[in-house]
């Protein structure tokens, strides 16, 4: 497999895209710390209105990155960019779709190790990968923002998947999954090691929701 | 082999010397090629000669809408001119490749000299048409030299698109590509088959696959070859980004390692031209390099593989 353009022009094409959607890619990196929050310090009187918050918080980004960053800017240096759109349109569709309509997620941080790696790895897409990223030189003008950017908001994602109380379903780590193969190849071809983490990050948080159902779900007795 | 060296046509002459012309971005443009001496290459099936280095532009030209990256890319084209260029060779593939090619002739009054080289490549033969016309609206010119099937995908059917598009004059010669060295087989059946003008695959210093069957049958069908991957990508510098060149290679007048990879390829008699990419002036330099002086013969070509390979 090979990609047609370079991590140069990837950087480049990314600042061009943050300035020209700067007020989308403000609003959507400012809602993610409210989303975050609203996980991490559940309100059970609020938690409905909270998780669809955050599940419809979710569900725009996905929507907005399949739209304007892979159809739009991605589409015109990579050939692969519009099938990369339409699944993270259908990302977008089932987020909604789980967590609008059904209502079925309920995000919240539980203690124990999903809990944890969950609230890590949401940290992690929202500060520490751009915080990387500058460490190792990119113009702060590039730097993919989570709810903008295909990368962070996929290890936020998963990040605050993984973490809720009940468990989501598996389906919504279905796209994240390829995402995590997109990233990882386009790693090794733009020689962009950090980017390894977004695959790792994706492939932890899936294998432990999957140990999460394994686990037979403590019952009440009265 | 030495390579063929004409005295070029006033026409290359005079787009040597259009080259130096100042653009409003830079203050000083890049020496002249020498015309006299430069290395050409005679298209088999009409004589036409063509420089045998010319430029690829995958991914080098990708650079979508950046001002900034495609004034840089300006310069580079700039200097390929300069230095003699003559087919750039691109893709609907490349993503804004093709885009940028044509901002950039546009600023240089569309080239003089330019052999301009494009592909077919959907898996759809009824589009062929339809996106050799957008390439033409991308370079901003009339007619391509070169038109080819990339990949080999839907050879068939694009074929017969490209010979009646040659037909009615919309393009000078027609050819298909593979690359990677995949393919061989099928590019080798259409070679024996097919009324093609020219070849284009991977032939580089490590990949010598060609040799045994595709250069000679090209040279037997007298079809023109262009060579892409002459650095293997770039991993033919990675090998070698710490070793000095030869003390040898100045018989055959190489300056750089970029001469050396190159000038093995050209001194191949099947091969018309080579298609290296870049996107700095100073590689569009060394790789230029390449189309003066002295070519290996064919002991220093076994001499420079087993260096290569020792390594």
């Amino acid at each position: 497999m090979l990609l047609p353009y370079s991590r140069e022009i990837y950087f480049a094409s990314m600042a061009a895209y943050n300035a020209a959607w700067l007020p989308a890619v403000l609003l959507a990196g400012l809602l993610a710390i409210p989303a975050a929050a609203l996980a991490f310090y559940p309100r059970p009187h609020a938690a409905n209105g909270a998780s669809r918050f955050i599940a419809g918080y979710l569900a725009a980004t996905w929507l907005w990155i399949g739209a304007a960053h892979q159809l739009g800017m991605m589409a015109e240096l990579n050939f692969m960019a519009p099938l990369y759109g339409i699944a993270w349109l259908g990302q977008g569709v089932l987020l909604a779709w789980a967590g609008l309509y059904h209502g079925t997620i309920r995000f919240g941080f539980t203690p124990g190790l999903p809990g944890a790696i969950g609230k890590a790895l949401t940290l992690f897409g929202l500060v520490i990968y751009p915080v990387i990223l500058l460490a190792l030189g990119h113009d702060w003008r590039s730097l993919p923002v989570v709810g903008a950017a295909p990368n962070p908001t996929a290890i936020f994602t998963v990040g605050l998947l993984l973490a809720t109380g009940n468990r989501p379903p598996l389906l919504l780590f279905v796209v994240p999954l390829a995402w995590a193969g997109v990233a990882g190849v386009s790693a090794y071809l733009l020689d962009h090691t950090v980017d390894y983490a977004v695959s790792i990050a994706i492939v932890v948080a899936l294998s432990l929701a999957i140990l999460g159902r394994l686990k037979p779900t403590a019952t009440l007795r009265s | 082999m030495a390579g063929k060296r004409m005295v070029l046509s006033r026409r290359r002459l005079l787009s040597s010397a259009a080259g130096l012309s100042l653009t409003p971005w830079f203050a000083a443009g890049p020496a002249a090629a020498n015309p006299g001496t430069m290395i050409t290459r005679e298209i088999p099936k009409t004589g036409e000669r063509i420089p045998a280095v010319g430029m690829g532009t995958w991914i080098t030209f990708n650079v979508g809408a950046s001002e900034a990256l495609r004034r840089q890319r300006f310069e580079v084209l700039r200097t390929f001119f300069a230095l003699g260029g003559g087919m750039i060779d691109s893709s609907p593939m490349y993503g804004t490749s093709q885009e940028v090619i044509g901002w950039c002739l546009k600023r240089l009054d569309n080239g003089q000299g330019l052999f301009s080289a494009t592909k077919v490549w959907t898996p759809y033969g009824t589009d062929g048409a339809s996106q050799m016309a957008e390439a033409a609206a991308l370079w901003g010119i009339k007619r391509f030299d070169l038109m080819q099937i990339h990949n080999l995908v839907d050879w068939e059917a694009h074929l017969a698109t490209l010979l009646r598009a040659k037909r009615e004059g919309l393009v000078k010669y027609i050819g298909v590509t593979t690359s990677h060295g995949s393919r061989h087989g099928e590019m080798a059946r259409i070679m024996g088959d097919q009324p093609i003008d020219f070849v284009q695959f991977t032939y580089n210093m490590l990949d010598r696959e060609a040799e045994a069957r595709l250069l000679p049958m090209a040279r037997e069908r007298q079809l023109g070859v262009v060579v892409n991957r002459p650095f293997r990508g770039g991993s033919l510098f990675r090998l070698l980004q710490d070793k000095p060149l030869p003390n040898w290679a100045v018989e055959f007048d190489c300056r750089n390692w970029a001469q050396f990879f190159l000038k093995f390829i050209l001194s191949h008699p099947a091969v018309t031209c080579a298609i290296p990419a870049t996107s700095q002036v100073a590689h569009m330099r060394e790789n230029m390099g390449a189309l003066q002086g002295r070519l290996p013969e064919a002991e220093m070509r076994r001499r420079m593989v087993r260096y290569i390979e020792g390594l």
